[in-house]
């Protein structure tokens, strides 16, 4: 009676170690986590120019540092499609964390509070897409 | 063909719910590895991000031009 109540967990315990989790499948949701949070920063600044809470100079000065970062994001996405398991983690992260913190930057003075906070929102959640990638690879 | 006990009937009973229960949780997990390794989901869903990337990385060169 026990070894029949048994028999699925071992059936579990044996399938799930066989089949563990593939590291090219982690990127690739990594880098979907990484479009969705630039996308949102992207959306976030749009309907704030929209709606009237940044100046058209804020809103090109922005967009040219969200060109460069979905770029990277962009060029991430076509080196996870390219990657394979025990290659190196492609470069465009590392450089992708860099033109955060130039919009972070930007942020750092002339922009209204609640501006900067929703913002500053948007680019720590791709922030910690890219440091969870990071972390997962190297761990 | 002998009577069935009623013990026998249980353990008869016990013994197919076990085995459909191994069959579900083999069927699931074999489900979730094939989620896990992501083929052909994965491809398809970042050739959909690239063709997204392109079409925002364009509207935010317009804006950066001073176009809206």
């Amino acid at each position: 009676m026990r070894a029949r109540a048994v028999a699925p967990l071992v059936a579990i315990v044996l399938l799930a170690g066989g089949c563990g989790t593939n590291p090219r499948h982690q990127l690739a949701v990594s880098s979907q986590v990484v479009a969705s949070s630039l996308f949102a920063a992207q959306d976030a600044e749009q309907a704030l120019y929209t709606a009237g809470r940044i100046t058209p100079a804020q809103h090109m000065r922005l967009n040219q540092h969200l060109v460069v970062a979905l770029t990277l994001g962009r060029e991430f996405n076509i080196a996870v499609r390219a990657w394979d398991p025990g290659q190196p983690l492609p470069s465009q992260l590392e450089k992708l964390k860099g033109s955060l913190l130039a919009i972070t930057g930007e942020l750092a003075s002339g922009y209204p509070e609640e501006v900067r906070g929703q913002l500053l929102a948007t680019i720590t959640a791709t922030y910690d897409a890219i440091l969870a990638c990071l972390v997962a690879a190297a761990s | 063909m002998p009577k069935m006990s009623a013990i026998d009937v249980m353990q008869w009973a016990q013994a197919w719910a076990t085995l459909v229960s191994i069959g579900a949780t083999t069927y699931t997990t074999i489900k979730r590895c094939a989620e896990d390794a992501g083929w052909p989901e994965d491809d398809a869903r970042l050739a959909a991000l690239d063709i997204e990337y392109a079409a925002r990385i364009e509207r935010a060169k317009a804006a950066a031009a001073g176009g809206g």
